[in-house]
């Protein structure tokens, strides 16, 4: 099985945007602390967090992102429960999303974008200090699109 | 951002909202030089 550095050179491989990689960082973090919380494998919950996008640079545009993806992450050895994930992360690709791992990263995807968001318009841009309830409350405002 | 992709995936998970908002603003605290927050 691939290993965290395994999957750090897949992503930079393919993803050049230093955006795009804090963001699979991000998804990263927020995997490892659920799956400690689940008493899961952060090795593998944190695996499909940092590629759950790995992809997106060269197939920018819904299904190929993550269908074609996945048959490279099968390639490089990423185990197929985390291939799984990485497919069911996007409604649109057909595949459910079954395990807790699946419904993990579905869950911790967008949010971790969003509390990203949130903290970007902070100053000095840190995330040190951010509210539950000031995300919760710019989840409503519809006008908040981030940075 | 998808929004409703926010409030499905706290509910396919089965915790509340705001744990969660607050569970993964914690877990990026944590990585915060990393990812670019502080």
């Amino acid at each position: 099985m691939i290993d965290r550095d395994g999957a750090w050179q897949v992503l930079t491989e393919f993803t050049k945007s230093e955006s795009l990689r804090k963001h699979a960082l991000a998804v990263e973090a927020s995997m490892r602390a659920y799956a400690a919380r689940y008493g899961e494998d952060q090795e593998r919950w944190g695996m499909a967090g940092m590629l759950h996008d790995f992809d997106y640079e060269m197939h920018p545009t819904a299904p190929r992102h993550p269908v074609k993806g996945a048959e490279i992450l099968l390639g490089r050895g990423v185990p197929a429960p985390v291939v799984h994930a990485v497919l069911a992360h996007a409604d649109y690709s057909g595949y459910p999303r079954v395990s807790r791992l699946d419904r993990g990263l579905y869950a911790c995807d967008e949010l971790s974008g969003f509390v990203t968001a949130c903290a970007l318009v902070r100053p000095g841009k840190a995330i040190a200090g951010l509210q539950t309830a000031s995300v919760r409350k710019k989840l409503q405002d519809k006008a908040f699109r981030g940075p | 951002m998808n929004r409703d992709d926010v409030y499905r995936g706290a509910g396919e998970l089965g915790v509340d909202l705001d744990e969660h908002i607050g569970f993964v603003i914690q877990a990026l605290t944590d990585v915060a030089p990393r990812i670019g927050l502080g």
